[in-house]
């Protein structure tokens, strides 16, 4: 049934043979093919849907014509939430690109959790490698109120591939940026103005909807009085059809009079007509199915059942069957005659009269209705009657039951109206559904207070019920807040009262841990932590969780210093966030900026630049917490190539992005340390002072971690201002923490300052002594900007270093670099020293180098090797960049330069 | 939590007439006969999302929206729109 009723939401509607042609019409919407959108906006009952789903039709069938691929999506109240809108689009957009592949299915599913605008943008990608002509169409758009999918659908026509065309059937003008399509000339429009019978095509529809010849006359008549509408034509056609009498003509041309001259409603007037006529059976039908969507013939004999007696199937059947041949108010939604809708119009008129004479049964059969669902799997439409029913109990009972999955799939916000819709005091009484709520508002991005306050009045009548999922969300909100005692206690507790089928949950727990292991430095459990999260990633077939897990275990071996190990592991991360069709999943960003960093210590600029932007291109608004650290790291790169102004630049585009993203602090405060340390670099000590002096206020609640940070850039400042002894102070418990940590990467930085403030006090032999530890620490990974960023008195320490033999060859190799930074056309990039690669090349790697070398094309090295195509460009594209070339010759006269291929 | 304010009161009018029945329809608003063939749905809106839902109602039966007023200045800010 679910998979039946779903299906129905992408099938073009069912056509009857078009009762009027509307070749002007038919025409403008082929013409509008040349632009991006169509907008069909007219209010109920205009034939919006009937003659875009005809147009279409004939598109399809003209074989002449290159083939248009045609994508129909039929939106419901339940998919005004970005995650659902966004799966159902993809469904829908599936059939224009047959040769997606699995993985691509896959991934899409994953995308939902990543939000709209990432899960659009892989789309947009998709559809632009894969498809051809394609039209789709969205009906019902009004039912969208979500500004997030409005500016979903706008970011969608914006960057669509030329061949894809877009049309949304509304009833409204959607917010959308409408004008600015229209100035292009890429919007098409028809509206109520155009949809709007003439008199002649008024007369000719009542001739071959209802077999009704009037006088032109009398046709034009009832068309001025219904305005060109067509539902209203085509009630007054069946009011006409249910006028009995001898004289037939007089009859009908008294009827049309009479209506004409009535200023009554005109359904009102004529829907009583209709009914008046019709039999006891079709009466009852109507009245107790009126308040569901979308009927089909079981639920509607659930509906209909007296008293406990059943109500045979056929005989609904039957009864559908004859609604839908006489055309009355029911429309079928497939082929098989299983599912109908009631056309919205007359839906309301129907539940107006069953408010109105029989209220007493609104509860009753919104609550069949709502069993009837939850025993055929459409929990969400169960969820929705039970609320319908004011069955409080029931709809919290079937919420608490999909939570999780909701969760899952990042349907948020419908889980949020949910829960928005039940009185406070009904939830709290389920403490695994006051739990689910906190975690909604966390995930939604509310206000820290108010989920820490709805959690504590949780804990507090909860007792010990449901103390996993409550310590879970608790756990995150310290986690926040950089509670890591607090976090990891929770956490722990949440993994332990949490059942192993909460996949989604304990993933979050370990996370939580993960994350809180290594801020406390404990880093073989942070790497066993986060390998298990890659595990669970592998497992339940999320990439997002495993390239994350992936990135973050790189992320702890850049602080220990081992960057090449990091840099293995985040080409790993690379590899898997590629589809096999060869499309970058956005959470590579991660892994690119990650990459970006390294390539940066290493002194490789240029290449730590197009990675970083690389990485932040894939971002777009992923989120805004996620942009702000890619902003900083490419800043950090500018920095490095001693572009001020354009680092400048970037701090303020990140700045004005953490303020945007509310939920947390730390955003914010990055940001802010970023600034100062790159006031001190350019020599700006006032204005860094002037932060220090803001900051020390708020010291004393600052969590650990970010109290080093802030440390790291105060040191700087005592330097600047000829303070070393202050700087010293702050450096040595820094220096002791790192050691214990083994945060090598860390120690680096710290032994370079200690060597600087005793340089700054005229100390030469202890500022050796420290960076000669520094030296050592450093020479194995070829870290370099950490002492090049330094400048000047590093310059002269490092001579002074060399004169005394210390760590001479990465010494030399650092001094000449110093050299090349002060030439202003080193621009260009140095070659890579013969004889050795910074990254070397793994196995696989050097097959595909050696096959290139041989003269094998992509696709016989792929078939040669029994891999993908799109694998075998990953390899080569990596190659090149590892022996920095551009093209496959350069790559193989760079191998045999270096001797690692046989010629 | 609760304010003694009470909801302001507004009075809707839309074209043709519409019947007493429909009150249930449109939040127990009142339903009368209006200046030449229009009619007035006048009562108590609780808040703009109330409105707003009514508003709805009327634009998806496709009836012709003449005028919005709030007719009760009980907030004691500027008039109608």
């Amino acid at each position: 049934v679910t998979e039946s009723v779903l299906r129905t939401k992408f099938q073009v509607p069912r056509q009857r043979p078009l009762l009027v042609a509307r070749p002007d019409l038919v025409h403008k919407l082929s013409q509008g093919l040349t632009g991006r959108l169509t907008l069909v906006s007219a209010p109920a009952g205009y034939g919006k849907t009937t003659l875009v789903a005809h147009w279409v039709s004939t598109l399809v069938d003209q074989t002449d014509l290159p083939g248009w691929r045609l994508c129909w999506l039929s939106l419901d109240q339940e998919d005004d939430d970005p995650a659902r809108f966004l799966l159902y689009l993809m469904t829908a957009l599936q059939s224009a690109m047959p040769s997606v592949d699995d993985t691509d299915r896959h991934e899409l599913r994953n995308l939902q959790a990543a939000g709209l605008t990432v899960g659009l943008a892989y789309l947009i990608n998709l559809l632009d490698k894969m498809a051809g002509p394609t039209i789709l169409v969205i009906d019902d758009f009004h039912l969208i109120a979500e500004p997030a999918i409005h500016r979903g659908v706008d970011f969608l026509v914006e960057h669509l591939p030329q061949a894809v065309h877009v049309v949304l059937i509304s009833r409204a003008d959607p917010p959308l940026a409408l004008s600015r399509l229209r100035a292009r000339g890429q919007l098409s429009e028809i509206r109520q103005s155009d949809l709007q019978f003439s008199n002649e095509e008024a007369a000719a529809f009542l001739t071959r909807s209802a077999g009704l010849s009037l006088a032109a006359e009398d046709a034009s008549c009832l068309n001025e009085r219904v305005e060109g509408w067509a539902a209203g034509l085509q009630l007054a056609a069946l009011a006409i059809q249910a006028q009995s009498g001898a004289r037939l003509e007089v009859g009908r041309t008294q009827f049309i009079r009479s209506f004409a001259a009535s200023d009554r409603y005109i359904m009102d007037y004529l829907v009583e007509e209709v009914l008046q006529q019709q039999p006891d059976d079709i009466k009852h039908f109507l009245l107790h199915t009126a308040v569901l969507d979308r009927l089909t013939a079981p639920l509607c004999a659930a509906l209909l059942a007296d008293e406990g007696a059943a109500v045979d199937e056929r005989q609904v059947q039957h009864i559908l069957d004859r609604l839908e041949m006489a055309n009355l108010f029911i429309l079928p939604l497939d082929n098989e005659r299983c599912w109908y809708r009631y056309h919205n119009l007359f839906a309301d008129l129907l539940r107006k009269r069953l408010q109105q004479h029989r209220p007493e049964l609104l509860p009753e059969l919104h609550g069949r209705a709502s069993h009837w669902f939850e025993n055929h799997e459409l929990p969400d439409l169960a969820v929705n009657h039970a609320i319908m029913a004011g069955d409080i109990e029931r709809a919290c009972h079937l919420v608490d039951l999909t939570a999780e999955g909701m969760m899952m799939q990042s349907q948020i916000v419908t889980l949020l109206r949910w829960l928005d819709n039940l009185p406070p005091a009904a939830i709290q009484q389920r403490p695994s559904l006051a739990a689910t709520y906190a975690g909604a508002l966390l995930l939604q991005g509310r206000p820290l207070a108010e989920v820490d306050r709805w959690l504590q009045q949780t804990v507090a009548l909860a007792g010990h019920e449901s103390r996993g999922e409550i310590s879970i969300y608790q756990a995150l909100l310290a986690v926040y807040r950089l509670d890591t005692v607090e976090a990891m206690r929770l956490a722990g507790e949440a993994l332990r009262l949490l059942p192993e089928k909460s996949v989604f949950l304990r993933s979050l727990a370990t996370e939580v841990k993960a994350f809180v292991y290594t801020i406390e430095g404990d880093l073989a459990l942070a790497q066993q932590a986060f390998g298990e999260a890659v595990e669970i990633g592998r497992a339940t077939g999320s990439l997002l969780i495993a390239v994350g897990s992936l990135c973050n275990q790189a992320g702890l071996l850049v602080f220990q210093g081992q960057l090449h190990r990091a840099q293995a592991i985040y080409e790993q991360a690379l590899a898997l966030s590629v589809t096999q069709s060869g499309i970058q999943l956005p959470i590579a960003s991660k892994a690119l900026i990650g990459l970006g960093e390294i390539y940066r210590e290493w002194d490789e600029l240029a290449e730590a630049e197009r990675l970083t932007r690389q990485g932040l291109d894939l971002y777009l608004d992923y989120t805004e917490a996620a942009v702000v650290f890619g902003l900083l790291s490419l800043a950090r790169v500018k920095q490095s190539r001693g572009e001020f102004d354009a680092a400048q630049q970037l701090v303020e585009r990140a700045r004005q992005s953490a303020v945007r993203f509310d939920v947390t602090e730390l955003d914010d405060f990055l940001v802010d340390c970023f600034q100062a340390q790159l006031w001190l670099a350019q020599g700006h000590v006032a204005a860094a002072a002037s932060w220090a002096s803001g900051r020390s206020a708020s010291r004393s609640s600052l969590p650990a971690p970010l109290c080093e940070m802030e440390d790291m850039v105060l040191i700087r400042l005592h330097l600047a201002r000829g303070e070393p002894d202050k700087a010293l102070a702050l450096l040595r418990p820094l220096v002791t923490l790192e050691e214990q940590r083994a945060f090598n990467g860390r120690l680096i930085k710290l032994l370079v300052l200690q060597a600087l403030a005793h340089w700054v006090s005229r100390a030469p032999e202890p500022a050796l002594a420290a960076l000669t530890r520094a030296l050592a620490l450093a020479a194995r990974e070829g870290f370099k900007r950490v002492f090049l960023d330094e400048g000047q008195p590093m310059a002269e320490m490092l001579q002074l270093a060399i004169g005394q033999h210390v760590v001479p060859e990465f010494t030399a190799a650092l001094l000449g670099s110093f050299a090349r930074d002060r030439t202003p056309s080193s621009e260009a990039k140095p070659p890579v020293p013969a004889g050795s690669l910074i990254e070397p090349l793994s196995d696989r790697e050097m097959e595909v180098l050696q096959l290139i070398a041989d003269g094998l094309s992509n696709s016989q090295i792929a078939d040669r090797l029994v891999i993908s195509l799109s694998t075998v460009k990953g390899h080569a594209s990596n190659v090149y960049r590892k022996l920095n070339v551009q093209n496959r010759t350069q790559a193989v006269a760079r191998a045999r330069a270096l001797g690692m291929i046989v010629s | 939590m609760a304010t003694a304010i009470p909801p302001d009161v507004y009075q809707i009018e839309i074209q043709g007439h519409l019947d007493e029945s429909w009150s249930d329809w449109f939040n127990g608003l009142t339903i009368g006969a209006g200046t030449t063939g229009t009619t007035t749905l006048t009562g108590p809106v609780a808040d703009q999302a109330a409105l707003q839902g009514i508003l709805i109602r009327i634009w998806s039966l496709n009836l012709v929206l003449l005028s919005v007023n709030r007719v009760s200045l009980t907030r004691g800010t500027t008039s109608d729109r």
